[in-house]
This record gives structure tokens, C-alpha cells and sequence, in this order.
């Protein structure tokens, strides 16, 4: 009889056995289990000796036990899957998985299941530690189905974690760490700084699973509907993850993005973003405010775009990469037949669409609502009511987000042309032209002792110090600092890369014509002769 | 007979350096290329690109017509290519390791266990069955990786440096090994230094350097079409002879004078009149001949006069 998908996954059964199979999962959980059963029996005993009765003294353990599985489960996973694909990188082997029939995505599903198998006997222990403390404690197998079910949704971050890893380790041929990114999720997952961007305050809301997971553990079920949101999120970054895994896992030479996976990605932290600036933005003040730490929505809504603009940079980049990539062959290889790849300019286009559109319905009736200053913007471009605003700022956060991605789109072309990575351009760009307004302002502020308003048009130049101006000074002049940016935008985005990048293809074609130019002695294009 | 692989005009280039310039390749059913050439010459990046694992600068790479490139599964499921590296995994067994590479190459479970038996078999590791990897001696793992690349029943194979760690008794197993590879229609590429090997098995003979393939011929022609009417010939002497350092190189036609002891080799004319008054001038002056013969040409001979460059 085959075995069902994931057990018959071929890499995922070779890294089971590499890990010890089921041999050695069956020693663990028989070890680990005997082990917890006698610390929780020497826990509950000294409780119930010093009064608390066996219900409440099997609910502390219950909780221990949730924290202890879901905590070794991050680990195990995490750590699983980077060993896995490090040791195939070590190894040579993951070559010869590239040359076997195994699909990109059977690839992922086994190392995302595979290296993870020694946690199965740690996790059956605990379920059936968590059955038995349920039954003694009274809370019966209702509590224990709770149980499980939180066990379950602590999966989903779990392996948001696990397959964010993945991608890394593929992309670094194995030598991306897992511990740094796990300890930064649970130490930041959630916290106050998170909702700085009320996005990833959710989507990286561990902890908000583990309250929900503890509740479970203590026989109710509190179900907040944010969790609903950051599961949705996580179950979106998974996917996305596994997709770019599975690319990635074909081949060195292809990018884990492509500019419809990037679009995705960008649609999804621009949904996340925007979805808790509309609805969790005042949350942050509600529930999770730090005594002298206030961060206004202005804030929330600045470091939002900033994070959004960031995140739009992989397809941009994508789409330029392969763009680039296929002119690079084009001109070294005239019978190269492969369909010339989506516009730069197309890609650009499209996310500046769903951006404005998102940012615009996000944006509008809030801002509406809480600025007075926002209204009397709205009045200059004729606008009455909250809905129009919408449409209104849809049509301002187009513009913005095409000046703001236009420069970093021509960058790249012109990076790429030279090189096929890309890194210190970018980033001196973005802290530049995005950046160094802001510090300027703050600095002649600081000179001038001046604390209010802010009316540099130089501010304006950025496309982050544009909207700063407008969220908080919407009278100020904003229109010379737009000015600059477009000509910057047609400068840098268009006109430079296209002449730069028309020089660096003549260039590496000469390059790789004159590497080929040596002369040989003899070259002979096998006349198949035949064999004696 | 079957065209199974044709590449061409193969480029491949790391950045500003070029491995792989220009290559043409055609391959039938039933050939046997050895590739010879200095180290860094190219060879395992040609490898590579044949094998589908190297994205190509330029050119083309196909096996029974389908074009071989990242992700094209089916078409790099027939290519089995064995690196000069054995890939293992080290804690496994031998069985458990090919019967992965049964699973991951989705043949059935009787199918899997017939052919590890078969190759384990063929390979002499049928005893090391169930010994794990890591026991395995560099020998026994070549031997493995020839077993895991020939499991798939792949039309095309290609060895890089196959025989690199084998003891003599498994060069000559390995020899008629590839013969029936050869039998059965399958293509095959080898690389191996050593040369006496590549000129028993090899139907054709590539020469690699710098990236061009400098010579592709069968055997015969590039042993017997490199000599340009010379070969090399043996001369012992009765006694120690050392005016023969000076005396030979001033003949005209002779060249590449090599004296140890009461031997010397040197080039001349394959002329058989030519080479008996060659001796006969010898023996002339005093030396003393004991005997004097032109060597058999073998593909090692030919490489060295071909001039292929050391790679710095």
C-alpha cells in the first residue's frame, strides 16, 4: 500500500531517516515522557499538599506543558529545517535532488516535514500527558480538544517561522541562521515596538496565540478575532514562502521572487498595513501603551508606508533582475528564443495600483475623521465628504508611491547592469533621498529652537518627509518638494538607467566576445564520427 | 543510431571569467567521450552545464531532443551525472541511501530493490548492503555514487573523474562496466586523468583548456593523427652513453631528447628508412646499441604532443 503525499515525500522520509527515524523519535518521546510524567506527578503532589486543589494544580501544569510543546516545537522546526537543507548544501546532495524528478514544491513540503519528524514523539508524549492531567483534573476531554487546538494554531506561526527559514537557508545555500529570527519573533512578536507598525504588530502577534493557547489550556476558549487576522497573515507568508522556496530549490541561478510572487508579497504587508492602521491603530494606546510612549497615527501611518515602500523594493527588483537578465542573454546568445519578461515599468505600475488603492480606502475615512487640518487638505481639492477622500488620497498616495519606487526602480537596472547583487546603492539612496530631509529639518529645528510648524519645502523633496508635511501640516508648501521629486524620478528612474544600462549591455557583450577570443587550435564541432 | 545529446555552442562564465567557451557537442547512443585536459581546464563546468546543474551564459543543451535546463525535470531525470565529489548521505546505509534515490526518481518498490540489488551487484558492495556510509572507504563511495547515478537508468551519463579512487581491481571492473553502459545505447562522458584507462574505453577523446574544447576525435584518430609523421622512439645502450645528450639533438629531424641512465627517448621521423640510418649512424660513431625501437603510440603520447597548456 503507497503512503499518503507527505509521508512518501521522498526528501522528506531521507531527512526522517538522517534524523534517526522513527527509531529514535519513539526514544525521545519515551524518554521525554517518562521524564515529564515524574516531574509533573512530584508538581501536583507538593500543590495538592499545600492546598490548591487538583483542578487548578493541573491547569498551572496544563499551561507549563502548552509553553513547553509550543516553544520546543519553534525550535524543532526551525532548527530541523535549516540543518536539513544545510547539510543537502554541505553535502553535494542537493544537486543531485536538482537532477531527480522531485517537483520544487515536493521539495519543500519534505524539508518542512522530514527534519521535523523527531518532534512527533515529543508531541505525542505531551498530548497524552495533556489527556491525563484533563482527566484528573475534571476538565474532561472538552478541555483536552482545547488544548489541542491551541496546540494546532501555534502551529501556524510555527511553521511561518519554519518556512521563512527555508527560503533564507535556500537562498544562502544553507548558512542562514534560525535562532536569530526565532528569538527576535518571540521577543518582538507582538510587542509594544511591532506596533510602531500596527501590521506586523499583528501578523507577528506570538504572543497574542499564546494567550489564546493559555486560555485553552485552563478550559476557555477566549478567541480574539485579531488572531483570526494574524493567522490569515501567517498562512499568507507561508504561502508565499513555500512558493519562493520552491523556486529557489530548482536552481542557484533563479531568484526565489519572481514580480508576481513580490506583487503578492507587496499586496499582503500593504492588506496587513493598511488593515491594522483602519481597525488596530488606537489599539496600540488601549492595550499595549508603554507609560511615555505615545505614538500617534500619523507615526503609525508613516512607518506603515515606509515599511510597505521597503517591502515593494523584491518585485521591483525581481521584475529588473529578470529584465535585465534576459537583455544580458539576448545580447551574448542571438538564438536565445525565451519570451522577452514583463516591464519594469508594468510591474511598477501595478503596485503603485494596489497600493494607492489599499492605502486610499485605509487612509481616508480615518484621517478624515481624526484630522481637522486632513479636512481643510481635502476642501482644496474639492473634496466634501469621507468617501471622496478615499479617492482622493488614492489618487495623492499614487502619485507619492510612483515618485517614491520610480528612483529605486532605475537604480536597480543600472545595479543590475553592472552586477547581479545589489545592496549599498539602494540603501544609500533610500536614507538619502528618503532620510536626510528629515534629519535636515530636525537639525534647522533644533538650530531655531523652532518647534512648530514645519514648512521646509526641502522636506518635501522626501517622499516620506511629503507626507509628514501633509499629515501634520497640510497647509505647508507642498507642491515645490513634489516638483523635485518627479524631476528626480524622471532623472534617476528613466532617463540615467536607460542610457547606463544600454552601455553596461554593449559592455558585458564585448566582455564575454573578448573572453571567447583567444584563439584555438583546432576547435572541432563534433562531426559525431563513428565509433570503431 | 539515436543523437542523444547535442550542445551547442555551450557558454559559461563566472562573472568576468570564462569556464566553458563555445563548446560543441554531439553525442549518439552507444559513444564513450573521455575528456582529458589540465586541471581548471573546464571540464566540471562543461559537466555541469551538460548536466543541466550550471546556468548556461549562451548556447544550448539537448537530451533526446528536450532542452536541458533548471527545473526541466523530465529531461534532467535522464541525465545520470556522478561528480568527482561523492554527494552521500553519511548516516544512512547504502540501501536506505538508494532506496531514496528510487523514491525521489518515483520508481515502484519491487523495481527499486531489483536494481540496488543489480547494481550493488555489478559495483562488488552487494556485502556493504547494509553498512552505513560513513564507514565506506573513497573507493566504495565512487563506487556508491556510480550506483546512485545508475539506478534512474539514465540514456545519458556522465563521470567526473569516476575512477579516481578505485584500486586496480575496480578500474578493470569499472572498464567493463562502462563497455556494457556502451552496449546497452547509453551516451557516456567521462573526465579522468589517467589516460591509459580513457584510451582502453573511450570511443572518442575530447582535449579541454582554457574553457574551448581544443580536439574532439575517436581514439584512433587522435592517437595515430597527432603525430604529424613522427614518433618516439627507445634507445638502450649497452653501457652508460652520455655523449648521446649532445650528439642526438645536433641530428637533423630529432627532437625532445630525454637521456636517463643507459635509456634515452627522443622524437624522430616514423620513416623506417629514415630511423635505420638514424641507427646506423649511431652505431657508427660507438655507441653502444642494445636495442632500439619506436614506442606503440597511446593516447598519453598524443596528449603530451598536442601541447595542451598547464592551467597557472
Amino acid at each position: 500500500m503507497e503512503l499518503p503525499g507527505m509521508f512518501s515525500n521522498p526528501l522528506g522520509w531521507v531527512h526522517a531517516q538522517v534524523m534517526g527515524g522513527w527509531k529514535r523519535c519513539l526514544q525521545l518521546g519515551l524518554g521525554y515522557g517518562g521524564f515529564a510524567l515524574l516531574l509533573i506527578v512530584i508538581m501536583i503532589r507538593s500543590a495538592i499538599n499545600e492546598g490548591v486543589t487538583p483542578t487548578s494544580a493541573c491547569q498551572v501544569v496544563l499551561s507549563i506543558l502548552m509553553a513547553l510543546q509550543a516553544g520546543m516545537m519553534f525550535m524543532f522546526i526551525s532548527a530541523g529545517v535549516r540543518r536539513a537543507v544545510q547539510k543537502d548544501f554541505t553535502s553535494g546532495m542537493i544537486e543531485s535532488h536538482r537532477q531527480s524528478p522531485i517537483s520544487g514544491w515536493s521539495a519543500v513540503l519534505g524539508y518542512l516535514t522530514g527534519p521535523c519528524t523527531q518532534i512527533a514523539g515529543i508531541t505525542a508524549a505531551n498530548l497524552l500527558l495533556a489527556l491525563l492531567l484533563n482527566v484528573y483534573g475534571g476538565m474532561g476531554m472538552g478541555g483536552w480538544l482545547l488544548w489541542v487546538m491551541g496546540l494546532l494554531v501555534a502551529l501556524i506561526p510555527a511553521y511561518a517561522i519554519a518556512s521563512l527559514l527555508l527560503m533564507m537557508a535556500l537562498s544562502t545555500k544553507g548558512s542562514a541562521t534560525a535562532m536569530g529570527m526565532v528569538i527576535f519573533l518571540l521577543a518582538f512578536g507582538g510587542a509594544n515596538l511591532m506596533w510602531l507598525v500596527p501590521g506586523l504588530g499583528i501578523m507577528t502577534g506570538v504572543y497574542s496565540v499564546t494567550d489564546m493557547v493559555q486560555s485553552a489550556s485552563r478550559g476557555r476558549f477566549k478567541f480574539d478575532p485579531m488572531i483570526g487576522f494574524a493567522l490569515a497573515a501567517q498562512l499568507g507568508i507561508i504561502a508565499i514562502a513555500c512558493a519562493a522556496s520552491a523556486r529557489r530549490f530548482v536552481s542557484d541561478a533563479r531568484r526565489a521572487f519572481t514580480w508576481e510572487l513580490g506583487v503578492c508579497l507587496t499586496v499582503l504587508l500593504a492588506i496587513g498595513g493598511f488593515v491594522g492602521l483602519r481597525i488596530y491603530a488606537t489599539r496600540y494606546q488601549q492595550e499595549w501603551g508603554l507609560a511615555g510612549m505615545n505614538v500617534p497615527f500619523d507615526v503609525q501611518w508613516l512607518a506603515t508606508l515606509v515599511a510597505i515602500l521597503l517591502g515593494c523594493v523584491i518585485p521591483i527588483s525581481a521584475a529588473v533582475w529578470h529584465r535585465v537578465g534576459w537583455l544580458r542573454r539576448k545580447a551574448v546568445d542571438p538564438e536565445w528564443r525565451h519570451p522577452a519578461p514583463r516591464s519594469v515599468g508594468w510591474v511598477l505600475l501595478l503596485i503603485v495600483i494596489f497600493v494607492s488603492v489599499i492605502g486610499g480606502w485605509s487612509l481616508g475615512i480615518p484621517l478624515y475623521d481624526l484630522s481637522p487640518e486632513w479636512r481643510s487638505f481635502c476642501g482644496r481639492i474639492h473634496m466634501d465628504n469621507a468617501e471622496r477622500s478615499s479617492m482622493a488620497l488614492a489618487l495623492v498616495t499614487a502619485v507619492t508611491t510612483g515618485l517614491a519606487l520610480l528612483p529605486i526602480a532605475g537604480l536597480l537596472r543600472m545595479i543590475f547592469g553592472f552586477r547581479d547583487r545589489f545592496g549599498g546603492i539602494l540603501l544609500f539612496w533610500i536614507a538619502l533621498a528618503w532620510g536626510v530631509p528629515f534629519l535636515v529639518e530636525a537639525l534647522s529645528m533644533a538650530y531655531s529652537a523652532k518647534t512648530r510648524p514645519m514648512d521646509s519645502w526641502f522636506m518635501g523633496c522626501s517622499p516620506i518627509g511629503w507626507w509628514a508635511l501633509l499629515l501634520n501640516e497640510p497647509k505647508s508648501s507642498l507642491w515645490g518638494g513634489l516638483a523635485v521629486q518627479a524631476v528626480l524620478a524622471a532623472v534617476v528612474g528613466i532617463l540615467l538607467p536607460g542610457w547606463v544600462g544600454s552601455r553596461q549591455i554593449r559592455s558585458y557583450q564585448r566582455k564575454v566576445e573578448k573572453a571567447d577570443a583567444a584563439p584555438a587550435a583546432a576547435a572541432i564541432a563534433a562531426p559525431a564520427a563513428p565509433a570503431p | 543510431m539515436t543523437v542523444v545529446l547535442e550542445a551547442e555552442s555551450v557558454r559559461v562564465h563566472y562573472g568576468a571569467v570564462a569556464a566553458v567557451k563555445r563548446v560543441d557537442l554531439r553525442l549518439e547512443g552507444g559513444q564513450l567521450l573521455g575528456l582529458i585536459g589540465p586541471n581548471g581546464a573546464g571540464k566540471t563546468s562543461l559537466f555541469r552545464a551538460l548536466a543541466g546543474l550550471q546556468a548556461l551564459t549562451s548556447g544550448r543543451v539537448r537530451v533526446l531532443g528536450g532542452e536541458v535546463e533548471p527545473g526541466a525535470r523530465h529531461t534532467l531525470a535522464r541525465i545520470g551525472f556522478a561528480p568527482d565529489t561523492p554527494p552521500v548521505y553519511d548516516t544512512l546505509t547504502v540501501a536506505t541511501f538508494l532506496q531514496f534515490v528510487g523514491r525521489a526518481y518515483d520508481l515502484a518498490r519491487e523495481t527499486i530493490d531489483e536494481r540496488i540489488d543489480f547494481w550493488l551487484d555489478q559495483l562488488w558492495l552487494k556485502d556493504k548492503r547494509d553498512a552505513k556510509i560513513s564507514t565506506l572507504s573513497r573507493g566504495m563511495r565512487q563506487r556508491l555514487t556510480i550506483a546512485r547515478t545508475l539506478i534512474p537508468d539514465p540514456i545519458l551519463v556522465l563521470l567526473d573523474e569516476p575512477s579516481a579512487g578505485l584500486d586496480p581491481a575496480g578500474r578493470v571492473q569499472f572498464r567493463q562496466l562502462l563497455g556494457s553502459l556502451r552496449e546497452q545505447g547509453r551516451a557516456l562522458i567521462v573526465s579522468s586523468h589517467i589516460l591509459s584507462d580513457l584510451h582502453e574505453y573511450c570511443t572518442h577523446i575530447g582535449v579541454i583548456e582554457a574553457g574551448r574544447m581544443r580536439r574532439l576525435n575517436t581514439v584512433t584518430e587522435f592517437v595515430h593523427g597527432q603525430n604529424n609523421g613522427r614518433v618516439r622512439y627507445k634507445l638502450r645502450t649497452a653501457r652508460p652513453a652520455p655523449e648521446l645528450a649532445v650528439l642526438l639533438p645536433e641530428v637533423a629531424g630529432v627532437a625532445g631528447v630525454r637521456v636517463e641512465g643507459r635509456e634515452v627517448q627522443f622524437e624522430f621521423s616514423e620513416d623506417a628508412a629514415h630511423a635505420a640510418a638514424l641507427l646506423a649512424d649511431l652505431v657508427q660513431r660507438g655507441i653502444p646499441v642494445a636495442s632500439f625501437g619506436a614506442q606503440t603510440a597511446n593516447l598519453e603520447e598524443a596528449y603530451l604532443r598536442a601541447g595542451i597548456r598547464q592551467v597557472d
